[in-house]
Protein backbone atom coordinates (compact mmCIF):
# COMPACT_ATOMS: atom_id res chain seq x y z
CA UNK A 1 0.00 0.00 0.00
CA UNK A 2 0.89 3.57 -0.52
CA UNK A 3 1.45 6.29 2.10
CA UNK A 4 1.52 10.09 1.13
CA UNK A 5 3.36 12.35 3.78
CA UNK A 6 5.05 15.56 4.11
CA UNK A 7 8.52 14.96 5.62
CA UNK A 8 10.51 18.15 6.41
CA UNK A 9 8.73 20.03 4.66
CA UNK A 10 8.77 17.76 0.98
CA UNK A 11 5.53 15.85 0.01
CA UNK A 12 6.99 11.85 -0.24
CA UNK A 13 5.21 9.34 -1.55
CA UNK A 14 6.40 5.53 -0.19
CA UNK A 15 5.24 2.07 -0.94
CA UNK A 16 4.81 0.05 2.63
CA UNK A 17 3.67 -3.24 3.62
CA UNK A 18 1.37 -3.22 6.62
CA UNK A 19 3.24 -4.60 9.30
CA UNK A 20 5.63 -1.85 9.03
CA UNK A 21 6.52 0.39 11.86
CA UNK A 22 7.14 4.35 10.52
CA UNK A 23 10.49 4.01 12.04
CA UNK A 24 11.34 0.92 9.55
CA UNK A 25 10.05 3.05 6.66
CA UNK A 26 12.27 6.14 7.72
CA UNK A 27 15.10 4.54 7.82
CA UNK A 28 14.53 2.45 4.94
CA UNK A 29 13.77 5.73 2.96
CA UNK A 30 17.69 7.25 4.32
CA UNK A 31 16.39 8.90 7.26
CA UNK A 32 19.36 7.34 9.05
CA UNK A 33 19.07 10.21 11.97
CA UNK A 34 15.58 8.52 13.21
CA UNK A 35 17.26 5.24 15.51
CA UNK A 36 16.03 2.59 16.33
CA UNK A 37 17.26 1.96 20.12
CA UNK A 38 14.91 -0.28 21.82
CA UNK A 39 11.84 -1.16 19.99
CA UNK A 40 9.56 -1.15 22.36
CA UNK A 41 8.71 2.94 23.09
CA UNK A 42 10.53 2.95 26.21
CA UNK A 43 14.19 5.19 25.22
CA UNK A 44 13.17 7.82 23.00
CA UNK A 45 15.97 7.54 20.47
CA UNK A 46 13.46 6.70 17.36
CA UNK A 47 11.33 10.02 18.46
CA UNK A 48 9.84 12.13 15.73
CA UNK A 49 7.56 14.97 15.61
CA UNK A 50 3.89 13.76 13.40
CA UNK A 51 1.64 16.72 12.94
CA UNK A 52 3.41 18.46 16.01
CA UNK A 53 3.68 16.05 18.18
CA UNK A 54 6.94 14.12 19.40
CA UNK A 55 5.89 10.05 19.30
CA UNK A 56 8.25 7.25 19.05
CA UNK A 57 7.76 6.11 15.53
CA UNK A 58 8.80 2.31 16.48
CA UNK A 59 5.46 2.62 17.78
CA UNK A 60 3.30 3.61 15.55
CA UNK A 61 2.50 1.88 12.31
CA UNK A 62 3.37 3.26 9.08
CA UNK A 63 -0.20 3.84 7.70
CA UNK A 64 -1.31 5.67 10.34
CA UNK A 65 1.25 8.65 9.35
CA UNK A 66 -0.70 8.17 5.86
CA UNK A 67 -1.04 12.35 5.42
CA UNK A 68 0.76 13.54 8.08
CA UNK A 69 3.33 16.26 8.75
CA UNK A 70 6.66 14.71 10.25
CA UNK A 71 9.86 16.40 11.08
CA UNK A 72 12.78 14.11 11.47
CA UNK A 73 16.36 15.97 13.11
CA UNK A 74 18.08 16.16 9.07
CA UNK A 75 14.52 18.65 8.77
CA UNK A 76 15.86 21.30 11.74
CA UNK A 77 18.60 22.46 10.32
CA UNK A 78 17.57 25.57 7.77
CA UNK A 79 19.89 26.67 4.49
CA UNK A 80 22.85 25.15 6.41
CA UNK A 81 22.30 26.85 9.87
CA UNK A 82 21.73 24.97 12.41
CA UNK A 83 18.34 25.17 14.42
CA UNK A 84 18.54 26.89 17.94
CA UNK A 85 18.38 23.58 19.66
CA UNK A 86 21.01 22.25 17.78
CA UNK A 87 23.64 24.61 18.29
CA UNK A 88 22.58 24.64 22.10
CA UNK A 89 23.53 21.31 22.65
CA UNK A 90 26.70 21.66 20.81
CA UNK A 91 27.44 24.67 22.80
CA UNK A 92 27.29 23.08 26.05
CA UNK A 93 28.95 20.04 25.28
CA UNK A 94 25.21 17.84 25.28
CA UNK A 95 26.66 15.24 22.50
CA UNK A 96 28.61 12.61 23.97
CA UNK A 97 27.85 9.54 21.29
CA UNK A 98 25.06 11.27 20.00
CA UNK A 99 22.95 8.12 19.99
CA UNK A 100 19.61 9.69 21.43
CA UNK A 101 20.89 13.44 20.26
CA UNK A 102 18.16 13.53 17.55
CA UNK A 103 15.46 12.36 19.30
CA UNK A 104 15.78 14.08 22.59
CA UNK A 105 16.40 17.75 20.43
CA UNK A 106 13.05 16.59 18.44
CA UNK A 107 11.26 15.78 21.70
CA UNK A 108 12.60 19.46 23.29
CA UNK A 109 11.57 21.08 19.28
CA UNK A 110 8.27 19.62 19.97
CA UNK A 111 7.52 20.79 23.14
CA UNK A 112 8.99 23.88 23.11
CA UNK A 113 7.18 24.51 19.51
CA UNK A 114 3.83 24.64 22.18
CA UNK A 115 5.23 26.02 25.09
CA UNK A 116 8.03 28.77 24.92
CA UNK A 117 8.39 29.74 28.33
CA UNK A 118 8.28 26.06 30.67
CA UNK A 119 9.57 26.20 33.97
CA UNK A 120 12.94 23.34 34.16
CA UNK A 121 10.90 21.15 35.89
CA UNK A 122 8.82 20.84 32.44
CA UNK A 123 11.70 20.87 30.35
CA UNK A 124 12.96 17.52 32.38
CA UNK A 125 9.11 16.13 31.44
CA UNK A 126 9.38 16.81 28.16
CA UNK A 127 12.17 14.80 27.34
CA UNK A 128 11.94 11.74 30.33
CA UNK A 129 10.73 9.66 27.35
CA UNK A 130 14.28 10.41 25.82
CA UNK A 131 17.12 7.95 27.89
CA UNK A 132 20.65 8.91 27.61
CA UNK A 133 23.58 5.89 29.26
CA UNK A 134 26.52 8.42 27.87
CA UNK A 135 26.09 12.11 29.87
CA UNK A 136 23.40 12.40 33.17
CA UNK A 137 21.12 14.80 31.34
CA UNK A 138 22.77 17.83 32.96
CA UNK A 139 24.32 19.41 30.35
CA UNK A 140 21.21 18.70 27.51
CA UNK A 141 18.92 19.96 30.33
CA UNK A 142 21.10 23.32 30.20
CA UNK A 143 21.14 23.68 26.55
CA UNK A 144 17.68 23.80 26.58
CA UNK A 145 16.89 25.82 29.07
CA UNK A 146 19.44 28.25 27.25
CA UNK A 147 17.31 27.82 24.36
CA UNK A 148 14.19 29.22 26.40
CA UNK A 149 16.30 31.90 27.48
CA UNK A 150 17.27 33.21 24.22
CA UNK A 151 13.24 32.79 23.68
CA UNK A 152 12.60 34.80 26.73
CA UNK A 153 14.81 37.94 25.91
CA UNK A 154 13.89 37.68 22.13
CA UNK A 155 10.20 38.10 22.68
CA UNK B 1 3.07 -8.31 13.29
CA UNK B 2 5.05 -9.59 10.72
CA UNK B 3 1.93 -11.34 9.20
CA UNK B 4 -0.23 -8.42 9.42
CA UNK B 5 -1.56 -8.20 5.88
CA UNK B 6 -4.32 -5.79 6.22
CA UNK B 7 -4.69 -2.55 7.89
CA UNK B 8 -8.33 -1.36 7.15
CA UNK B 9 -9.37 2.66 8.28
CA UNK B 10 -13.46 2.72 8.49
CA UNK B 11 -14.60 5.74 8.62
CA UNK B 12 -18.19 4.71 10.61
CA UNK B 13 -18.25 2.81 14.14
CA UNK B 14 -20.39 0.20 12.27
CA UNK B 15 -17.69 -0.57 9.47
CA UNK B 16 -15.51 -0.74 11.84
CA UNK B 17 -17.71 -3.78 14.34
CA UNK B 18 -18.50 -5.39 11.08
CA UNK B 19 -15.13 -5.49 10.03
CA UNK B 20 -14.20 -7.06 13.23
CA UNK B 21 -16.58 -9.42 13.39
CA UNK B 22 -16.17 -10.74 9.30
CA UNK B 23 -12.83 -9.95 8.17
CA UNK B 24 -10.88 -13.01 7.68
CA UNK B 25 -8.37 -14.47 10.23
CA UNK B 26 -7.53 -12.60 13.48
CA UNK B 27 -7.68 -9.18 13.98
CA UNK B 28 -7.48 -6.60 16.77
CA UNK B 29 -8.65 -3.04 17.10
CA UNK B 30 -6.00 -0.37 16.92
CA UNK B 31 -5.74 3.41 18.25
CA UNK B 32 -2.80 4.28 19.94
CA UNK B 33 -0.83 0.90 19.19
CA UNK B 34 1.20 1.56 22.29
CA UNK B 35 0.49 -1.79 23.68
CA UNK B 36 -0.41 -3.67 20.07
CA UNK B 37 2.88 -2.43 18.44
CA UNK B 38 5.33 -3.63 21.40
CA UNK B 39 3.59 -7.01 21.69
CA UNK B 40 4.53 -7.69 18.11
CA UNK B 41 1.95 -10.89 18.14
CA UNK B 42 2.63 -12.57 15.04
CA UNK B 43 -0.81 -14.51 15.09
CA UNK B 44 -2.16 -11.48 13.90
CA UNK B 45 -3.75 -11.17 10.50
CA UNK B 46 -5.43 -7.37 10.26
CA UNK B 47 -5.60 -4.41 12.31
CA UNK B 48 -8.50 -2.21 12.40
CA UNK B 49 -7.61 1.57 12.85
CA UNK B 50 -10.21 3.65 15.05
CA UNK B 51 -8.89 7.12 14.36
CA UNK B 52 -11.38 8.13 11.83
CA UNK B 53 -14.21 7.40 13.67
CA UNK B 54 -14.56 10.90 15.71
CA UNK B 55 -13.72 9.32 19.31
CA UNK B 56 -11.47 11.78 20.23
CA UNK B 57 -13.58 14.10 22.35
CA UNK B 58 -13.99 15.56 26.18
CA UNK B 59 -17.45 16.95 26.68
CA UNK B 60 -19.99 17.26 28.46
CA UNK B 61 -23.51 17.53 29.26
CA UNK B 62 -25.89 18.11 32.60
CA UNK B 63 -25.39 14.65 33.82
CA UNK B 64 -21.93 13.36 32.95
CA UNK B 65 -18.17 14.56 31.20
CA UNK B 66 -18.39 12.29 28.03
CA UNK B 67 -14.85 11.32 27.01
CA UNK B 68 -14.32 9.45 23.84
CA UNK B 69 -12.47 6.09 23.41
CA UNK B 70 -9.83 7.55 21.62
CA UNK B 71 -8.85 10.70 23.56
CA UNK B 72 -5.04 10.25 23.63
CA UNK B 73 -3.53 10.47 27.69
CA UNK B 74 -1.78 13.83 26.54
CA UNK B 75 -5.18 15.05 25.82
CA UNK B 76 -6.56 13.86 29.18
CA UNK B 77 -3.16 15.45 30.54
CA UNK B 78 -4.04 19.29 29.56
CA UNK B 79 -8.03 18.92 29.55
CA UNK B 80 -9.86 21.88 32.11
CA UNK B 81 -12.68 19.91 31.77
CA UNK B 82 -11.60 16.52 32.40
CA UNK B 83 -9.87 17.80 35.60
CA UNK B 84 -12.68 19.60 36.81
CA UNK B 85 -13.30 16.12 38.29
CA UNK B 86 -11.55 15.01 41.90
CA UNK B 87 -9.32 17.34 42.22
CA UNK B 88 -7.50 16.94 38.73
CA UNK B 89 -7.01 12.80 39.28
CA UNK B 90 -6.84 12.62 35.79
CA UNK B 91 -3.75 14.65 35.53
CA UNK B 92 -1.50 13.17 38.48
CA UNK B 93 -2.49 9.97 36.39
CA UNK B 94 -1.19 11.40 33.29
CA UNK B 95 1.64 13.08 34.84
CA UNK B 96 3.18 9.23 35.54
CA UNK B 97 1.44 7.56 32.29
CA UNK B 98 5.06 7.01 30.06
CA UNK B 99 6.52 9.43 28.77
CA UNK B 100 4.91 12.58 26.58
CA UNK B 101 5.84 10.46 23.06
CA UNK B 102 3.68 7.28 24.71
CA UNK B 103 0.74 10.34 26.06
CA UNK B 104 0.70 11.91 22.87
CA UNK B 105 -0.52 8.44 20.93
CA UNK B 106 -2.23 6.21 24.08
CA UNK B 107 -5.85 6.49 24.26
CA UNK B 108 -8.06 5.94 27.33
CA UNK B 109 -10.20 3.29 25.65
CA UNK B 110 -7.11 1.40 24.65
CA UNK B 111 -5.84 1.52 28.21
CA UNK B 112 -9.27 0.43 29.34
CA UNK B 113 -9.97 -1.91 26.56
CA UNK B 114 -6.72 -3.72 27.08
CA UNK B 115 -7.96 -4.46 30.29
CA UNK B 116 -4.28 -4.78 32.10
CA UNK B 117 -3.73 -5.50 36.06
CA UNK B 118 -1.05 -2.48 35.74
CA UNK B 119 -3.24 -0.20 33.63
CA UNK B 120 -3.35 3.17 35.34
CA UNK B 121 -6.59 4.74 33.87
CA UNK B 122 -8.90 2.46 35.20
CA UNK B 123 -8.65 2.78 38.78
CA UNK B 124 -9.24 6.50 38.61
CA UNK B 125 -11.95 5.44 36.55
CA UNK B 126 -13.12 3.17 38.71
CA UNK B 127 -12.95 5.61 41.91
CA UNK B 128 -15.28 7.91 39.81
CA UNK B 129 -17.91 5.55 39.30
CA UNK B 130 -17.03 5.38 35.24
CA UNK B 131 -19.99 4.01 32.72
CA UNK B 132 -18.67 2.79 29.33
CA UNK B 133 -20.21 2.72 26.75
CA UNK B 134 -19.40 0.29 24.08
CA UNK B 135 -20.82 -0.77 20.21
CA UNK B 136 -21.47 -4.20 18.29
CA UNK B 137 -24.31 -4.70 16.81
CA UNK B 138 -26.32 -2.58 19.27
CA UNK B 139 -25.07 0.03 21.40
CA UNK B 140 -25.04 -0.56 25.66
CA UNK B 141 -23.68 1.37 28.71
CA UNK B 142 -22.65 0.03 31.73
CA UNK B 143 -20.76 0.42 34.43
CA UNK B 144 -17.01 -0.22 34.18
CA UNK B 145 -17.05 -2.50 37.35
CA UNK B 146 -19.37 -4.75 34.62
CA UNK B 147 -17.13 -4.30 32.40
CA UNK B 148 -14.25 -5.59 33.96
CA UNK B 149 -13.62 -9.27 34.40
CA UNK B 150 -12.20 -10.06 37.83
CA UNK B 151 -9.56 -12.64 36.41
CA UNK B 152 -8.21 -9.82 34.08
CA UNK B 153 -9.63 -8.44 30.82
CA UNK B 154 -12.88 -7.17 29.74
CA UNK B 155 -15.91 -8.56 28.45
CA UNK B 156 -15.32 -7.17 25.09
CA UNK B 157 -15.96 -9.54 22.30
CA UNK B 158 -16.54 -8.09 18.71
CA UNK B 159 -17.58 -4.51 19.98
CA UNK B 160 -15.39 -1.56 20.71
CA UNK B 161 -15.70 1.04 23.29
CA UNK B 162 -17.22 4.29 22.39
CA UNK B 163 -17.14 6.84 25.33
CA UNK B 164 -16.58 6.78 29.27
CA UNK B 165 -18.93 9.00 31.20
CA UNK B 166 -18.07 10.16 34.67
CA UNK B 167 -20.88 11.52 36.69
CA UNK B 168 -19.98 15.00 37.60
CA UNK B 169 -20.79 14.59 41.15
CA UNK B 170 -17.41 13.32 41.16
CA UNK B 171 -16.62 17.47 40.56
CA UNK B 172 -17.14 17.62 44.22
CA UNK B 173 -14.47 15.55 45.26
CA UNK B 174 -10.63 14.98 46.13
CA UNK B 175 -8.90 12.85 44.03
CA UNK B 176 -5.28 11.48 44.42
CA UNK B 177 -3.11 8.96 42.69
CA UNK B 178 0.03 7.51 43.83
CA UNK B 179 1.85 5.14 41.43
CA UNK B 180 4.78 2.62 42.80
CA UNK B 181 7.14 2.84 39.85
CA UNK B 182 11.17 1.90 39.26
CA UNK B 183 11.61 4.81 37.09
CA UNK B 184 9.13 8.03 36.00
CA UNK B 185 8.03 5.90 32.97
CA UNK B 186 7.55 2.57 33.80
CA UNK B 187 4.46 0.24 34.58
CA UNK B 188 2.55 0.91 38.12
CA UNK B 189 4.20 -1.65 41.10
CA UNK B 190 1.28 -0.03 42.60
CA UNK B 191 -1.37 2.40 42.17
CA UNK B 192 -3.95 3.69 44.95
CA UNK B 193 -6.46 5.92 43.63
CA UNK B 194 -8.69 7.44 46.14
CA UNK B 195 -11.86 10.21 45.42
CA UNK B 196 -13.66 11.72 48.79
CA UNK B 197 -16.47 14.05 49.16
CA UNK B 198 -16.41 15.58 52.68
CA UNK B 199 -19.58 16.81 53.74
CA UNK B 200 -19.76 19.10 57.35
CA UNK B 201 -16.63 16.98 58.56
CA UNK B 202 -17.90 13.96 57.25
CA UNK B 203 -17.37 11.10 54.17
CA UNK B 204 -20.10 11.48 51.97
CA UNK B 205 -18.67 9.54 49.53
CA UNK B 206 -15.39 7.21 49.61
CA UNK B 207 -13.98 5.39 46.65
CA UNK B 208 -10.63 3.22 46.76
CA UNK B 209 -9.16 1.82 44.05
CA UNK B 210 -5.82 -0.23 43.34
CA UNK B 211 -4.27 -1.37 40.68
CA UNK B 212 -1.40 -4.00 39.64
CA UNK B 213 -2.56 -5.85 42.95
CA UNK B 214 -5.19 -7.95 41.43
CA UNK B 215 -5.50 -9.81 37.72
CA UNK B 216 -7.57 -6.18 37.13
CA UNK B 217 -7.78 -2.85 39.07
CA UNK B 218 -9.79 -3.04 41.71
CA UNK B 219 -12.26 -1.03 44.11
CA UNK B 220 -12.06 -1.52 47.57
CA UNK B 221 -15.66 -1.49 48.96
CA UNK B 222 -14.94 -2.86 52.45
CA UNK B 223 -12.30 -0.24 53.11
CA UNK B 224 -15.06 2.14 51.61
CA UNK B 225 -17.82 1.25 53.54
CA UNK B 226 -15.52 1.67 56.92
CA UNK B 227 -15.41 5.32 56.07
CA UNK B 228 -18.30 6.40 54.53
CA UNK B 229 -20.25 8.48 56.96
CA UNK B 230 -17.53 8.45 59.00
CA UNK B 231 -15.26 11.06 60.24
CA UNK B 232 -12.03 10.41 58.55
CA UNK B 233 -9.80 10.37 61.99
CA UNK B 234 -5.87 9.25 61.19
CA UNK B 235 -7.05 6.24 63.11
CA UNK B 236 -9.87 4.86 60.43
CA UNK B 237 -7.80 5.43 57.68
CA UNK B 238 -5.27 3.80 58.94
CA UNK B 239 -8.21 0.96 59.82
CA UNK B 240 -9.20 1.31 56.26
CA UNK B 241 -5.56 1.06 54.81
CA UNK B 242 -5.24 -2.57 56.87
CA UNK B 243 -8.71 -3.76 54.84
CA UNK B 244 -7.35 -2.49 52.05
CA UNK B 245 -4.26 -4.80 52.22
CA UNK B 246 -6.79 -8.34 53.53
CA UNK B 247 -8.38 -7.59 50.14
CA UNK B 248 -5.73 -7.51 47.95
CA UNK B 249 -3.76 -10.61 46.13
CA UNK B 250 -0.25 -8.99 44.62
CA UNK B 251 2.03 -11.24 42.99
CA UNK B 252 5.77 -11.43 42.95
CA UNK B 253 7.30 -10.57 39.58
CA UNK B 254 10.88 -8.83 38.35
CA UNK B 255 9.27 -5.60 39.04
CA UNK B 256 8.68 -6.29 42.96
CA UNK B 257 7.85 -8.74 45.35
CA UNK B 258 4.20 -9.57 46.31
CA UNK B 259 5.48 -8.63 50.26
CA UNK B 260 6.50 -5.10 48.89
CA UNK B 261 3.40 -4.66 46.79
CA UNK B 262 1.43 -4.87 49.85
CA UNK B 263 3.53 -2.86 52.47
CA UNK B 264 3.57 -0.07 49.36
CA UNK B 265 -0.58 -0.58 48.74
CA UNK B 266 -0.67 -0.08 52.75
CA UNK B 267 1.12 3.45 52.95
CA UNK B 268 -0.06 4.73 49.49
CA UNK B 269 -3.59 4.07 50.66
CA UNK B 270 -3.07 5.98 53.74
CA UNK B 271 -1.44 9.03 52.04
CA UNK B 272 -3.95 9.24 49.58
CA UNK B 273 -6.66 9.06 51.79
CA UNK B 274 -5.13 11.81 54.25
CA UNK B 275 -3.88 13.84 51.21
CA UNK B 276 -7.63 14.13 50.37
CA UNK B 277 -9.52 14.50 53.06
CA UNK B 278 -6.95 17.39 54.60
CA UNK B 279 -7.53 19.77 51.80
CA UNK B 280 -10.89 19.98 52.75
CA UNK B 281 -9.92 21.57 56.21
Amino acid sequence: MDITVRINGIHRQFTIAAHETLLDVLRREGYKGVKHGCGAGDCGACTVIVNGKAVNSCLMMAVQADGADITTIEGLAQEGHLHPLQQAFLDHGAVQCGFCIPGMILAAKAFLDEHPHPTEEQVREAVLGNLCRCTGYKKQIEAILSVVEQNGRTR
Amino acid sequence: MKNITAYVRPTTIAEAVQLMRQHPGRGKYIAGGTNIVVEKDPTLDYLVDLHHLGLEYITEDDDFIRIGACTTIEELYQSDLANTLASGVFAQVARWFGSTQIRNVATIGGNVADGLSAADTIPALLAMDALVVIVGETERTLPLTVFLRQEGGTILQHELIREFRIPKTFQRARGTFLKQCKTHEDISIVSVTTTVIVHETRCQCVRIALGAVAPIPVRIREAEALLEGQIPTTDLIHRAADVVVQHIHPVDNFRASAEFRTTISRVYTQRALKACVQAEE
